[in-house]
């Protein structure tokens, strides 16, 4: 007689089950953290000007403001502009774009007037342009259904405050002045994990920051699936025997399904 | 009571991990949600603090300057009602923008009215706020979000007892441990039940009441009413009403078992009004009289702003000219987090919506059928008669405010307190729909997985964009 003991199959099935699971809550957040809800988590912003003593004018049909700037890094992701309404509720859209230096729009977004609050910095978002580092480019300001007393203009301030770059309207340079604006830079992957979890680190007592946060989330997780194993052998200890096989079919397929999501996106809701 | 607790853990490992499962849940909840981000937060914790520094039952009719510096420094105060707005961040660093400035905010300013921003909490009794702020008065050498942190941990603590005592009901309801376990795992990771958990607020101390005072009732029905539980039970209920005064819903469902146990023949009605009179007692001596003196007050009389007239006729009308709020109010039992301004997944509530719809008409079958077979399901039935008594309350007061010109007052979390019967009720239906027991295990299991995955979903794919991206 044999010393071993055999495994019983059916609570492999149960084990594996949530580590099945697991892995598939992996994907999934993993898919999350790295699709558009998470686009806005600029890792750096650079402020270029922050003074508001003029504004620049309507914007009406046929005005162009043009700020050049200089990106210091890869990824840029955002340019925010402080906008004013002239107090009113102005109807056109406002249009952004960002020229790089061959004067090649590379990014155009379109803003709908009710997003645009009076005297507040604006984001300007877009698809990350991930060589940036290096690059000069024009962040333009034009509103093609702008008319004088229906129609956005832009803070600048009244000082050479960034070297890197000059602000122009219609094409001509506005010596000693420049617009309130910033732009930030988003990284991919595991970068924005790490800046997410900084972020969900500040403000709370030591114990909870970095490695204390990841270390709760974690124990968090493996009890929920450790629970759900126990739920699962119990099932599976009640399951009779002539339907092992299923059990094992079931294993297989559910291994087949966490596979299957792992090689393909998206699948989030 | 302690050997029998201890007992409890020898015979029932799983128990063990339950306490696990909930309490770190709650507590990873109380960690990633900003400070005073959920509903009314602040005025809870001002509450708190209030009696943490002076020491009095009355709480002060102000939040403190200290919170409002605190939000000053790190952006919070701009959060709730506005998606796009979030706290300060400092780029790759652990500590927020001026994060040191929090310790050294003077201790002046906990007892310094920050002007304007009165305390709305502070009509609640304070039996709560009394327990929390005793950690509050023992962190209290921390700075205030610190403080903030820990009397959520407070919270998690309670509601994890809370689900302890719903997974000794839900043993007794279903007869089965597999069931009641998964059922006991659904509930407490239920993403929107988990985080109002974990958060500052007396709800927590009322569902641990509530959950005890359904245990209670159960047994009841199991093993008879015996005058020690009778007398438990109108002690929970006194308790309870001097947490909120909301706990009033309770006596009705008291009422509701008496009427169940006549029923049943496991009590006369001289035994009923006996044991009433006795219950009713207990409440109106610990609490009754601080109502009837005026210490603790609860109206809804008719103000300025009334908008329309009492009557049944007027109660009708609202119903059919409200019915899609109160419908979305229900879908907010599933989730709907922060200040209400971030709720999960669409399809998630149609999901959940469709099941729901399913497990109703699973249930109605299943209460059909028990009686026809003259096996009537009595803990289900007593269930949704505790449940229809608890809704129709809050339905009713939610009416009352708003002919009194107040604002629609009812939220789907109002629900949480009476969790357990609902879920069980709901499971019972879903249930009917698989004749096989085995497959009845699986479809718990499915569950069980499927409430882990939308608990990190609404995390994840919801909370964590709204506060930090």
């Amino acid at each position: 007689m044999s010393g071993r003991v055999a495994a019983d199959p059916r609570l492999i099935v149960a084990a594996l089950l949530p580590l099945t699971l697991g892995v598939f809550l992996l994907a999934w957040t993993w898919s999350l953290v790295d699709g558009p809800r998470f686009d806005s988590v600029p890792t750096t912003r650079e402020l270029f000007s922050y003074r508001t003593d003029t504004p620049v004018g309507e914007i009406t049909s046929g005005v162009a403001i043009e700020q050049s700037f200089l990106a210091t890094r890869d990824y840029l992701t955002q340019v925010d502009i402080n906008m004013a309404t002239y107090v009113r509720d102005n109807s056109p859209d406002l249009v952004f774009e960002l020229v790089d230096e061959n004067g090649v729009t590379v990014r155009r977004v379109e803003v709908r007037p009710e997003t645009i609050i009076d005297n507040q910095f604006h984001a300007f978002r877009f698809e990350p342009i991930a060589d940036s580092t290096g690059e000069q480019y024009i962040a333009r300001l034009t509103s093609p259904d702008g008319q004088i007393g229906d129609a956005f203009t832009a803070w600048a301030g009244d000082c050479d405050c960034y070297p890197g770059g000059a602000l122009f309207v219609n094409g001509v340079e506005q010596p000693d002045s420049e617009l309130a604006m910033r732009a930030s830079y988003t990284r991919p992957g595991v970068v924005v994990w790490r800046e997410l979890l900084d972020r969900m680190s500040q403000y709370k007592p030591l114990i909870f920051k970095g490695a204390g946060l990841v270390l709760v989330a974690a124990i968090a997780t493996a009890m929920s699936l450790a629970a759900l194993g126990w739920v699962a052998g119990a099932a599976v200890r009640r399951s009779p025997p002539e339907v092992q096989p299923r059990i094992l079919w079931l294993a297989a397929s559910l291994i087949a399904v966490a596979i299957v999501l792992l090689i393909t996106t998206p699948y989030s809701f | 009571m302690v050997a029998a607790g201890l007992r409890l853990f020898r015979e029932d490992r799983f128990l063990t991990l339950l306490i696990g499962v909930t309490l770190f849940a709650r507590v990873l909840w109380a960690i990633v949600t900003p400070a005073w981000q959920s509903p009314d937060e602040i005025q809870h914790f001002a509450y708190v603090q209030s009696m943490g520094e002076d020491l009095s039952l009355s709480p002060s009719d102000y939040v403190s300057q200290e919170i409002g510096t605190a939000e000053g420094i790190t952006g919070l105060g701009a959060v709730p009602g506005h998606p796009d707005e979030t706290q300060f961040f400092a780029p790759n660093s652990l500590k927020g923008p001026d994060e040191d400035l929090l310790g050294e905010i003077p201790d002046v300013q906990r007892v310094t009215d920050d002007i304007g921003r009165d305390n709305t909490a502070n009509q609640y009794p304070p039996t709560y706020y009394l327990v929390a702020s005793v950690v509050y008065r023992l962190l209290s050498m921390f700075n205030v979000l610190t403080i903030v942190l820990g009397v959520r941990l407070l919270s998690a603590v309670i509601s994890t007892a809370t689900v302890v005592f719903g997974y000794l009901t839900l043993r007794r309801f279903f007869d089965d441990d597999l069931t009641a376990r998964a059922a006991a795992l659904v509930i407490s990771l239920l993403p929107m039940y988990a985080y109002m958990g974990a958060m500052i607020n007396p709800d927590v101390l009322i569902w641990l009441l509530f959950s005890i005072l359904i245990y209670l009732m159960v047994r009841a029905l199991d093993d008879g009413l015996s005058p020690e539980m009778n007398a438990g039970m109108g002690a929970i209920i006194a308790i309870g009403v001097l947490v909120k005064q909301t706990f009033l819903v309770a006596a009705p469902m008291y009422g509701v078992l008496l009427g169940f146990l006549y029923l049943q023949n496991a009590l006369s009605l001289r035994r009923a009004a006996i044991f009433c009179g006795i219950a009713g007692g207990i409440v109106f001596f610990f609490a009754g009289w601080l109502y009837l003196s005026g210490v603790i007050s609860t109206e809804t009389a008719y103000h300025e702003g009334m908008r329309e007239s009492r009557s049944i006729e007027g109660f009708l009308n609202h119903l059919n000219d409200d019915w899609t709020l109160y419908a979305a109010t229900f879908d907010g039992f599933w989730g709907s987090f922060g200040w209400l301004d971030t709720p999960i997944s669409i399809q998630a509530f149609s999901w959940i919506r469709t099941a729901c719809a399913v497990a109703v008409v699973g249930l109605i079958f299943h209460a059909a059928a028990s009686i026809t077979d003259r096996r009537p399901d009595t803990k289900s039935l007593f269930f949704v008669a505790i449940s229809v008594v608890f809704i129709a309350a809050w339905v009713v007061l939610n009416y009352l405010r708003i002919t009194s010109g107040e604002l629609w007052l009812l939220q789907g979390r109002y629900f949480f307190p009476i969790i357990v019967p609902i879920m069980a009720v709901l499971l019972r239906g879903l249930l009917w729909f698989v004749p096989h027991a085995r497959s009845r295990d699986w479809v718990m299991v499915a569950l069980v997985a499927g409430v882990i995955w939308f608990q990190l979903d609404a995390m994840v794919g919801y909370v964590l964009p709204r506060y930090y991206a």
